[in-house]
């Protein structure tokens, strides 16, 4: 199946309309070239907006994860302290233990009180939360 | 002859009190109900009853809209949480209330039926805790809970006299219904939280109306199960 696009259309224009049409044909050939440009110009500008979207996105991200580590702080603090009690180099090992999917997100909901931060983490996750 | 007379007038007052406790059976179970929420220790257990029929409701409205479980989490101060996937989000915030009330209505009313039904119910209530446990309950702090309320069913079921049974559990059913009718007030802090401001953003009606909507519906549960109670006495 062809693909009816405009390059296809300037390739075969001067063949078909002759000598007489080769000035039309050159005006042709030259607007399709701008509208080229044009086109990739948009796409250019589409992709780095989608980079910025997703630079964005990672910011939300990144937010949500310091939240979590925030909330996860204290507890740490609590746990290496009462561990420094008894013996002192034994550090928090727990702490870098990625938790799954559901903990970190009830975790994160719990941990702001804002409903616009709350819907943030719930499309982070992936998940709905209800009270 | 003065022997006789007492007696009839002894078996008449009986009666009378008999009838005055089953007319009112209801208003007092319901006052017996008032009283056991406002006990310090006592009314624990039943505010976690509550909770965990709001979160299953959440659950079982979210799996009845083509949704999933992930978690159902309970917490010691009555607050709870229900994870989902998926589903109706209209349906499982209104079904949060709503549901707890409807679990009321219904546990106090097949308890109202007969002995055998109060029985056969209090299983369900069994496997739907079992069932809890074994599916959606994913903490320590939960899994206490879920077994707290699963014993307190069991101990019904065993302890208590079939005759008991009934009445237990249609006081079980009014602490839900009185719970339920009293939860949604504590929406209106002020702090835009919970199923009424999720409502509210997905249709764009106030929280308020929608505390309305399930005080009011909790007031009607209650006022047909009184009538329903009143005509079964006569």
């Amino acid at each position: 199946m062809q693909i009816n696009n405009a390059a296809n259309n300037i390739s075969q224009t001067p063949i078909v309309l002759g000598n007489n049409s080769s000035v039309q044909a050159l005006e042709q050939i030259t607007r399709v070239t701008a509208r080229e440009n044009l086109a990739s110009e948009e796409n250019k500008n589409q992709q780095s907006q989608a980079d910025i979207n997703s630079r964005q996105r990672l910011d939300i991200d990144d937010q949500a994860i310091a939240l979590i580590e925030r909330e996860q702080l204290p507890s740490s603090n609590v746990n290496s302290n009462r561990q420094a009690n008894s013996q002192q180099n034994n550090s928090n090992s727990g702490y870098d233990a990625p938790p799954s999917q559901n903990q970190l997100a009830v975790a994160a909901y719990q941990s702001v009180g804002s409903i616009a931060q709350r819907d943030n983490i719930e499309q982070i996750f992936g998940v709905d939360l209800f009270a | 002859m003065p022997d006789s007379a007492d007696k009839h007038l002894h078996s008449n007052t009986q009666q009378s009190s008999m009838t005055f406790r089953h007319k009112y059976q209801f208003w007092l179970m319901l006052f017996a109900a008032l009283i056991i929420l406002q006990l310090p220790f006592v009314s624990i257990p039943f505010k976690w009853l509550e909770s965990y029929f709001h979160e299953i409701s959440h659950g079982l409205a979210a799996l009845l809209t083509g949704g999933s479980i992930l978690q159902i989490q309970l917490f010691p101060n009555g607050a709870g949480l229900c994870t989902t996937r998926g589903g109706s989000s209209f349906v499982i915030s209104l079904m949060g209330y709503g549901g707890a009330i409807l679990w009321g209505c219904l546990i106090y009313s097949l308890a109202s039926v007969n002995r055998r039904i109060a029985q056969a119910f209090s299983m369900l209530l069994v496997a739907l805790f079992v069932f809890s446990i074994l599916l959606w309950v994913r903490d320590l702090l939960t899994l206490f809970i879920v077994l707290v309320l699963l014993a307190l069913v069991i101990a019904q079921l065993k302890y208590s006299s079939q005759k008991y049974l009934q009445n237990l559990l249609q006081i079980t059913g009014l602490l839900v219904l009185v719970n339920s009718l009293m939860s949604p007030l504590y929406l209106l802090d002020g702090q835009s939280r919970g199923d009424g401001a999720a409502l509210a953003n997905l249709t764009y009606i106030p929280e308020i109306v929608w505390v309305v909507l399930w005080l009011s519906a909790g007031l009607f549960a209650t006022y047909r199960l009184s009538k329903k109670s009143f005509t079964r006495s006569r």
